[in-house]
C-alpha cells in the first residue's frame, strides 16, 4: 500500500495540509527544523489509517485537533495492488471519530465506521496498527525501544489469522466429535429398533398366497352354487321331456323288434317256397307251381318291405337316442356332478379343500374347521338322489329341496372361508404396517448414516485444514525468518559500518547479533544503545520487507522519522544509499524526515516544512 | 524405434484442476492459497491422498479468511 495524496484540516499544527501527486517509488524527504511539522505528517498518516498515532491512543484522538478548532479531518488517497481507495477520518473535540473507506474504482463505500474500516484495512492490506507501526513506521519512540518483541514479530509474520482460525477450527472439531458421538448413538438406536422388529420377510408373501387360496376357493364355491342353481332349474322340464322321449324310444324299440320278426318270418317263408317247392307241395297240398312261386315272391317282397321299415325304425330310434335322450342324460349327469361337488364341499372340512400352507396357517391360528357346513336332514338323502338323478328317477321336488339345502351349505362354507380371510387380511395389514415401519426406520437409518458420513468427511476436511494452517504457519515463520536473516546482514553491514555482519533470529524470535570484533553472537542487550538503534533500523527495514512479502503486496510505503539522528555522516550516507536501493523493490515509497535535505542522493520528492506556518501545500 | 516404450509419465496434478482459481480479496487468503498450490503438488502422489478432501480443506480455510473482509 502506498499513499498518493494527503489532505488534512486542523490537524496538529496544520490548519490546512495538502500533498498531491506523491511519487509511487523513491525517497520522499520531509525536511525542516524542530517544531516545523515533519513528524505531524507521520501522525496524519497514522491517524488517517488507524485513528491513532504513536503517542496518542484512539481514546485521546481529540488531542490531535488544531488548537481552537472543533474538528480535525484527514483524507488519504491510497493505492494497493493496482486498486485505488479513499480513506477519510475525522475527530471532534468530544472525541467522536468518524471514518469512511471508499473504493474509487467500484465507487462503493467499503466501510463507514471506525471498526469496520479497521477490519477492511486488515483484510485489504493485511495488517492492523500493531503490525503497521512495528514494520512500516519508524517513529521517535520506536528508535528508543528495542526490537525483537516476539509477539509483534509473530503478528508481523502474518500468523495471527492462522492462529485465530486454527483455534476456531480446533474448537469446531471438538464440538464435532461430540456431535459425531450423538449421531452415532442415534444411528445405533435406529438400527437396534430395526432389529427388535423381528420381521419375517416370508410372512407377507405366505399370507398373500393363503388369502389368494381362500379367495379362489370362495370363488369356486360361488360358481358351484350358480351351476347347481342353473342345472337344478331345468331338471323339472328335463324330467318331463325324458319320460316322453323315453316312452317313445321304447315304442320304437318294440316296433323295430316286431318288424324284425316279420322280416325274418317272411324271409324264411319266401326262401322256403322258392328253394323247396316239393316241401311246399306237401305242406300246401295242391297249390299250383305258379301260385307257389307267386307266394314265395310275395313273402320275399314282404321281407324286403319289413327290412326297409325296420331300417327306418332303427334310424329313427338312433335319432331319438342320440338327439333327444343323450342331451337329457348329459344334463342329468351335469346336475348330478354339481350336486356331488356341492355335497362334497358341504360335507368335507375346509382342511381338505385348501392348500397345505393355508391349512397349516388355519391350524396355527386354532380356527374352527367344521366337517359339515349344514345339518339339514335332507343332507342324508342327497347321495341317493345324486345317483337316481343320473337316471331321472329323482323327483323334481327332491332336486329342488337338495339344491336349496346345498346352497345353504355352500353359503355357510363361504361365510366360514370369509372369517378365515378376515383373520388373514388382518394379519396382512399388521405385517404391512410392520414392514412400513421398518422401511421408515431403514430410510431414517440411511439418512443418519449419510449425515454421519458427511460429518466424518467434514471432520477429515477440517483436520486437513488445521494441518494445512499449521504447515503454512510453519512455512511462513521459516520464510519470514529467512527473509529477515537475508536482508538484515546487508543492511547491518551498511548501518554499522561492517562492525556487525549478521543477525540470528532464534525459534523464540529473540535476537542475537554477530560481532565482527568479538567473532561471536551477542545478545541484543549486550551491544551499545547507538548500535542498538542502528541494528533496530536495519531490523525495521528487514521486517517491513518481510511483512510486505507476507501480505503479498506489490508496493509498500515506509515512514522513517529522523532515522539518522544518532548516525554519523558516513553511516547516514550509507543508510541513504541503502534506502534508495530498497525503494527499487517492494518497499517502493520511503518517507523520511531530517533536519536538512540529504545530500548526495536523488530524492523522488522533497517537501520543506517551515516553523510557524500552519499551511503546507506540495 | 524397436526398443521398449518408455512408461508414460504420471500426469502432474494441479490444485487448479480440482479448485478453480478465484480472485481473493484478503492478503491472508492469497498467501495461504500460494502455499497450498506448492504444497498440493508435493503431496499429490502420496498414498491415500484425496485431492477432493484437500480442495475442500483449502476452500474451508480460504472462505473463513475471506469472510473477515465482510465481517461486521
Amino acid at each position: 500500500m502506498i499513499i498518493t495524496a494527503i489532505n488534512a484540516e486542523n490537524f496538529r499544527k496544520y490548519t490546512h495540509l495538502q500533498l498531491e501527486n506523491l511519487p509511487e517509488r523513491g525517497l520522499i524527504a520531509l525536511t525542516g527544523g524542530n517544531e516545523s511539522g515533519k513528524s505531524s505528517i507521520g501522525d496524519v498518516i497514522q491517524f488517517g489509517l488507524f485513528g491513532r498515532t504513536e503517542q496518542v491512543k484512539p481514546e485521546d484522538a481529540a488531542k490531535l485537533i488544531h488548537w481552537g478548532a472543533s474538528q480535525a479531518s484527514v483524507a488519504l488517497r491510497l493505492q494497493h495492488r493496482g486498486h485505488e481507495y479513499r480513506l477519510i477520518r475525522s475527530v471532534d473535540t468530544e472525541g467522536n471519530v468518524a471514518a469512511t473507506l471508499f473504493s474509487t474504482e467500484e465507487e462503493v463505500t467499503l466501510a463507514d465506521t471506525p471498526e469496520t474500516v479497521e477490519r477492511q484495512i486488515k483484510a485489504l492490506f493485511g495488517y492492523y496498527y500493531g503490525a503497521f507501526s512495528k514494520a512500516f513506521y519508524w517513529g521517535q519512540q520506536s528508535s528508543n525501544t528495542k526490537e525483537g518483541d516476539s509477539d509483534n514479530l509473530r503478528a508481523i509474520a502474518g500468523l495471527k489469522e492462522h492462529a485465530t482460525l486454527s483455534n476456531q477450527l480446533e474448537r469446531e472439531q471438538a464440538e464435532r466429535l461430540n456431535t459425531l458421538k450423538e449421531m452415532e448413538a442415534r444411528s445405533q438406536h435406529t438400527l437396534r429398533a430395526i432389529d427388535t422388529l423381528h420381521i419375517d420377510d416370508t410372512q407377507l408373501p405366505r399370507l398373500n398366497a393363503i388369502v389368494t387360496d381362500i379367495e379362489e376357493r370362495q370363488q369356486q364355491l360361488t360358481l358351484m352354487a350358480q351351476r347347481l342353481d342353473k342345472e337344478s332349474l331345468t331338471y323339472a322340464n328335463n324330467l318331463e321331456a325324458f319320460h316322453g322321449v323315453n316312452q317313445r324310444s321304447r315304442k320304437i324299440g318294440r316296433w323295430t323288434k316286431a318288424t324284425l320278426i316279420v322280416f325274418l318270418l317272411a324271409l324264411l317263408v319266401g326262401l322256403f317256397f322258392m328253394f323247396t317247392p316239393e316241401w311246399g307241395k306237401s305242406v300246401l297240398g295242391n297249390l299250383s307251381a305258379s301260385l307257389q312261386d307267386t307266394l314265395g315272391r310275395g313273402t320275399i317282397r314282404l321281407a324286403s318291405i319289413a327290412a326297409l321299415v325296420g331300417a327306418v325304425l332303427l334310424v329313427y330310434g338312433w335319432y331319438v337316442e342320440m338327439r333327444r335322450l343323450r342331451p337329457l342324460h348329459i344334463q342329468a349327469n351335469h346336475l348330478a356332478a354339481a350336486m356331488e361337488n356341492s355335497y362334497q364341499a358341504c360335507t368335507q372340512p375346509v382342511s381338505r379343500q385348501l392348500n397345505t400352507d393355508s391349512i397349516d396357517y388355519l391350524v396355527e391360528k386354532h380356527l374352527d374347521m367344521p366337517d359339515n357346513s349344514t345339518t339339514h336332514p335332507d343332507m342324508a338323502s342327497i347321495p341317493e338322489w345324486i345317483q337316481t338323478t343320473r337316471l331321472y328317477k329323482t323327483k323334481a321336488l327332491h332336486i329342488h329341496s337338495a339344491a336349496d339345502t346345498l346352497n345353504v351349505g355352500l353359503a355357510n362354507r363361504r361365510a366360514e372361508l370369509g372369517k378365515y380371510l378376515e383373520t388373514a387380511k388382518a394379519e396382512i395389514l399388521t405385517a404391512e404396517q410392520q414392514l412400513e415401519h421398518r422401511a421408515h426406520l431403514q430410510a431414517l437409518a440411511t439418512e443418519q448414516e449419510q449425515a454421519l458420513e458427511n460429518e466424518r468427511r467434514q471432520q477429515v476436511v477440517t483436520s486437513t485444514a488445521i494441518d494445512l494452517l499449521k504447515r503454512d504457519a510453519s512455512h511462513s515463520i521459516e520464510r519470514f525468518n529467512q527473509l529477515v536473516k537475508t536482508r538484515c546482514p546487508e543492511l547491518l553491514q551498511r548501518f554499522t559500518q561492517a562492525h556487525y555482519k549478521s543477525l540470528e533470529i532464534l525459534p523464540d524470535f529473540s535476537l542475537k547479533v554477530l560481532s565482527e570484533e568479538k567473532g561471536d553472537y551477542l545478545d541484543f542487550n549486550e551491544i551499545s544503545t547507538g548500535t542498538q538503534r542502528q541494528v533496530a533500523l536495519a531490523m525495521r527495514i528487514a521486517l517491513a520487507n518481510a511483512l510486505a512479502d507476507a501480505t503479498k503486496t506489490d508496493k509498500q510505503m515506509l515512514f522513517l522519522d529522523e532515522p539518522f539522528a544518532f548516525f554519523d555522516s558516513e553511516r547516514s550516507n550509507n543508510t541513504l544509499q541503502s534506502l534508495a536501493e530498497t525503494s527499487k523493490g517492494v518497499m517502493s515509497q520511503i518517507w523520511l524526515t531530517a533536519q536538512t535535505k540529504p545530500e548526495g542522493i536523488a530524492l523522488a520528492h522533497h517537501i520543506k516544512c517551515r516553523q510557524g506556518e500552519h499551511t503546507l501545500k506540495a | 524405434m524397436f526398443g521398449k516404450k518408455s512408461p508414460k509419465p504420471t500426469p502432474e496434478l494441479d490444485l487448479a484442476q480440482v479448485l478453480p482459481p478465484v480472485p481473493l480479496k484478503t492478503a491472508a487468503a492469497r498467501r495461504f492459497m500460494e502455499f497450498c498450490q506448492h504444497d498440493f503438488q508435493s503431496h499429490a502422489h502420496a498414498d491415500g491422498f484425496d485431492p477432493k478432501v484437500y480442495a475442500d480443506a483449502v476452500t474451508l480455510v480460504v472462505d473463513r479468511l475471506e469472510a473477515t473482509r465482510h465481517m461486521e
